[in-house]
């Protein structure tokens, strides 16, 4: 798997760190459901939809439940884009 | 346009900062321009607790659902901090919300929430009539009569636990109907049976003190059905609505949060040159000035047009305007498109001073709080100074396009009325027949010259249906002549008025200049030895007449006829009521020490009377003389 580029990982880190409601510091790109707690199903629902719309892409419902750190999401987001 | 990562630190930092002019300003700019979830959640986790909003009105809400609403709260936060309010949002589990209203055990009634939100759709509470398998005229009729009976019995069960406002989906229509095009035109089709139950739902909201219907369907319809619903969202998530139009349900959401409670906004004070009229009267005259022909194509006049629905709804008008006030009056009065008038206006400021001044001082002249006021100037740098140097005053962020005006006034969403009280329809006229007593004031020899020559005519009677919602609505809206600041729903004054131990009375007040309307109120534990005043508060209409002596002398002399031995009053000092400080004490009452957040005051009926202003006529008849 490719490292994602810096910048899409900083920005999804922001993205996340709103919706979640919790500060940028407190996420990397290791963040993971297993390791926030804010992390949980309802606000990982919110943070796939805020994906979309930041991003401009279609996550499908079975791409949705495997993306649950911040490094798998950049790395769909790459793919998504690219395709 | 700023963007999103522009407004992000300028947000942070005024609500860091304690700015609540410019963090309301700024948050309403993000969330109308960038109205994502990302948005939602920066300002979510962002103003609520700053010191900016410390002083910002919080509304408790809980949203019982059959589907799930948890992506969409972020953005009615957002809503709410974008107009200056906090809301404190809970969410019922999920597809609970019959057990939730039923069980009075329930977090529904522990939580005991400012108002309650029922978000129900018609695929869950109704799914035979969206997928359009009842199979027959008579199975249709049935699933009507089941869903309204199912719904009656939720909302009486909440009515008779909790006093609060309960806002009801209606149900939406299904996009396609089994039956194709003629569906709709078949009185036992699909289309009209959830035609039916919405009806029905209407009518149950109606015979229920602060039950109210969002017209769910509607909502749908303004964005589009094709659009509205998104079957993977649906599929996976039970999310039933594309996640670009989760916005547009919070911020109709947020429209009934803002209507129930007390009114947050109360005055739209406009400029005039390029928002009321398209150039400026003091450079181009009123030939040069645009007003066209009509509303179609003119959108000056649509703006005007907008503005003057809200008066009819009962929201106070004023001019703040930067010109030469003969120029402004004279395109005012003599323009012949011109759809407001002078007399539309309560309070004028046009001349060359700084506008938060001016602002501060129509404040002072409408007896309102600054925070009453809504501002509209079509100078991005006038709105700018005003955010800067009025925080209290909210600004109306207009776009550039001069068309898009009157839609910007018309989905202002604190200006929403739930009801309308003959109060609300009169009250522009109200302001007109002010200055008129303004002006007799002035000419008048001595305060009891003047007095004398309004001619005073008082009622009080025992407040009954037609006048609970006015009852409810002085509680609400009434800040600086009110004792003791007490907000009570209308199901609360019906209930005092149902009770053994309260009396609840309404005052109303006329003059030669027109009637005032109810603008009194008083709410008594009357006990057989003491009255003890829970409430006394009076509208700042009348506020300087005497009208409270007349009050208090009216209410001494009831309580000595039922044989009580004294009068008890209390007063709660807040930021708005200083006015009404020392009504008390000014009437006789003794002091009695504190009492909770306030003071206490008796009045011994045996020692002494209290005067009836020879000014005021007391009328016993149940209606007033027009």
């Amino acid at each position: 798997m490719n490292a994602a580029p810096d910048d899409l990982v900083a920005r999804l880190i922001e993205l996340a760190a709103d919706v979640f409601g919790v500060p940028a510091a407190e996420l990397s790109d290791n963040s993971s459901s297993e390791t926030i707690e804010a992390w949980d199903s309802i606000s990982h629902l919110n943070l796939m939809l805020a994906v979309e719309q930041a991003f401009g892409v279609r996550i499908e419902p079975e791409q949705m439940v495997e993306l649950t750190s911040i490094a798998r999401i950049a790395n769909a987001v790459l793919k998504l884009r690219a395709g | 346009m700023q963007t999103f990562e522009e407004l992000r630190p300028l947000i942070a930092q005024a609500a860091a900062d304690g700015h609540a002019g410019l963090a309301r300003g700024l948050a309403a700019r993000l969330w109308h321009s960038t109205p994502t979830l990302a948005a939602a959640g920066f300002l979510a986790k962002t103003l609520p607790g700053s010191p900016a909003a410390a002083t910002w009105p919080r509304r408790r809400v809980f949203v019982l659902r059959s589907f799930t609403v948890e992506p969409i709260i972020p953005a009615l936060v957002a809503e709410g901090l974008a107009a200056g309010v906090v809301f404190d949002v809970t969410v019922g589990d999920f597809n609970a919300y019959s057990q939730e209203l039923l069980d009075p055990g329930s977090r529904l009634y522990t939580a005991d929430p400012d108002v309650a939100i029922l978000a129900v759709q018609t695929r869950d509470i109704a799914p035979e009539l969206w997928a359009g398998t009842a199979a027959s005229p008579a199975a249709y009729a049935a699933a009507v009569d089941r869903v309204t009976a199912e719904v009656t019995t939720l909302v009486e069960a909440f009515r008779g636990r909790s006093v609060r406002p309960l806002v009801l989906h209606g149900l939406d229509l299904p996009v396609h109907a089994t039956d194709g095009i003629g569906d709709h035109q078949r009185a036992a089709g699909q289309i009209n049976a959830v035609r039916e139950i919405n009806r029905r739902l209407v009518e149950l909201a109606a015979g229920k003190p602060e039950v109210y219907v969002l017209d769910y369907d509607r909502l749908v319809a303004r964005h589009g059905s094709e659009r509205w619903y998104d079957e993977r969202l649906w599929a996976s998530a039970r999310l039933p609505l594309n996640a670009l139009l989760m916005p547009a349900l919070a911020a109709e959401w947020a429209r009934f949060l803002f209507a129930t409670g007390p009114a947050l906004a109360k005055v739209l004070v406009c400029d005039l040159d390029n928002t009321l009229w398209g150039g400026v009267i003091g450079e181009d005259g009123l030939e040069g000035i645009v007003l066209g022909d009509n509303e179609e194509t003119c959108p000056y006049l649509r703006t005007q047009r907008a503005i003057l629905n809200l008066y009819d709804r009962g929201i106070v008008l004023a001019i703040c305007s930067k010109n030469n006030p003969d120029d402004a009056l004279q395109a005012l009065e003599r323009h012949e498109r011109m759809l407001l008038r002078p007399h539309h206006f309560a309070a004028m400021r046009m001349n060359w001073s700084d506008k938060p001044a001016n602002l501060a001082e129509i404040a002072a002249e409408i007896s309102v709080g600054r925070d009453a006021l809504v501002f509209l100037d079509d100078n991005p740098v006038e709105r700018e100074h005003v955010m800067q140097h009025a925080p209290e005053v909210r600004v109306l962020d207009l776009p550039d396009d001069v068309q898009r005006f009157a839609d910007v006034v018309r989905r202002f969403p604190l200006f929403e009325r739930l009801r309308l009280t003959a109060e609300d329809r009169e009250r522009g006229a109200m302001y007109a027949q002010q200055r008129c007593r303004d002006e007799l004031q002035r000419s008048a020899a001595s305060v009891e010259d003047y007095y004398r020559s309004l001619q005073m005519r008082m009622q009080a009677r025992s407040v009954v249906a037609e006048t609970v919602a006015r009852a409810s609505q002085l509680t609400q809206k009434t800040n600086q002549f009110n004792m003791t600041t007490r907000r009570y729903t209308e199901a609360e004054i019906a209930a005092f008025a149902a009770s053994d131990s309260h009396r609840v009375w309404t005052v109303q007040v006329a003059d030669r200049f027109g009637d005032n309307g109810i603008v009194g109120l008083l709410i008594v534990e009357a006990g057989p030895e003491e009255w003890r005043i829970d409430t006394f508060l009076m509208s700042c209409r009348v506020i300087g007449r005497t009208v409270e002596t007349a009050m208090l002398a009216w209410l001494a002399a009831q309580a000595r006829a039922t044989g009580a031995a004294r009068l008890v009053g209390e007063f709660i000092p807040t930021k708005k009521n200083a006015p009404a400080a020392d009504t008390f004490s000014g009437h006789g009452f003794v002091s009695a020490g504190e009492s909770g957040d306030g003071t206490r005051w008796v009045f011994e009926l045996h020692r002494g009377t209290m005067q009836f202003p020879e000014w005021i006529e007391l009328l016993e008849s149940e209606a007033l003389p027009a």
